[in-house]
């Protein structure tokens, strides 16, 4: 368990939990459940100034020692604009990294394969390490894996939804196929349910409304670490297989009659 | 008069008043330089080139900056 590391792009990565910094109701909430959960993935957004209230410098609470920013280009609706984005977010921060989200849809947040893969294919050309946010799509998965995307992200369920894994039959599909780091991303709302996609055999997952919106987002962070912890070890345990018909656990003879 | 439009809303000055370079514009809104992004007329604009660049009348400015998001 100790060498079992992630690796994308060539970075390795002790911890298989992804974690966003959206919703949590202060910075000093979300610096303590990024710590507690150990993971060194960390998403941020790209907004605009509010200018009458410009507030504090995000990047001031993260780790960057220990973990990877990744800006991600939510709220692009098309290809077009998860580009710029992508390309003020290298600019700002240096970071080649991004976690391409293009969401035309305001209500399910579903991501637009079509645009999603015009986006890869310009942004692995322009030199970024894409983290794509997909649909539970085995086929989009290989094209974006060919178009050089460093994972895929498979959807559980809608983002914020924390309805779990319902994608599941693909997302199976998915991890047989990908060569590719497979991240359950967006709908993992509680711990078993990210040990559900680790003992599926996926890389990682990613969670944040889970964290930030729990009662405790620090305690919650670190029983999903601990729950992707679980999952994997499991995954790598070669688990049961499952059976229709009983199958005894003691011995069947030597019976007393 | 001149004015700018900055993250989508105009912002007037008086010609005397009016921000000459990027620089200027971002202290004048007592923006910390160092969390800035900024695009003028679409175009990205390097941290190191905020005080060579200039603004004029009628200029389209976007200041973003990272947020928590997921």
């Amino acid at each position: 368990m100790n060498n079992d590391k992630l690796i994308i792009a060539g970075r390795e990565f002790n911890s298989r939990l992804f974690v966003g910094t959206g919703k949590f109701s202060s910075s000093k909430i979300m610096k303590e459940a990024i710590t507690v959960s150990e993971s060194e993935m960390v998403t941020v957004a790209l907004r605009r100034v509010d200018i009458s209230n410009p507030g504090d410098d995000m990047l001031e609470k993260i780790d960057t020692k220990k973990c990877q920013l990744l800006p991600n280009t939510s709220g692009a609706r098309d290809a077009e604009e998860a580009i710029r984005v992508a390309m003020l977010s290298r600019e700002a921060s240096g970071i080649d990294w991004i976690k391409l989200e293009v969401t035309p849809d305001p209500y399910y947040l579903l991501p637009d394969p079509i645009e999603t893969l015009k986006a890869t294919q310009k942004l692995v050309k322009e030199g970024f390490i894409v983290l794509p946010y997909i649909n539970a799509d085995p086929i989009l998965a290989l094209h974006l894996q060919d178009a050089g995307a460093s994972t895929v992200m498979p959807l559980g369920s809608p983002i914020g939804s924390n309805r779990g894994i319902q994608t599941r039959a693909n997302i199976e599909i998915i991890i047989e196929q990908a060569k590719v780091p497979v991240v359950v991303d967006a709908g993992l709302g509680l711990p078993s349910h990210a040990a559900d996609a680790m003992e599926m055999g996926a890389d990682a997952v990613l969670v944040n409304t889970a964290l930030a919106v729990a009662g405790d987002p620090v305690q919650i962070a670190k029983a999903f670490k601990l729950a992707v912890q679980a999952g994997r070890m499991a995954f790598l345990a070669s688990p049961a297989n499952v059976n229709k018909y009983a199958e005894a656990s003691s011995p069947l003879t030597g019976f007393l009659n | 008069m001149a004015e700018l439009k900055i993250n989508g809303n105009i912002r007037k000055y008086p010609s005397d008043k009016f921000p000459s370079l990027l620089s200027d514009l971002i202290s004048e809104l007592n923006l910390d330089e160092i969390s800035i992004i900024a695009e003028v007329e679409g175009a990205i604009i390097r941290k190191d080139k905020f005080n060579q660049t200039y603004l004029k009348d009628g200029m389209n400015v976007e200041l973003v900056k990272f947020v928590g998001g997921g």
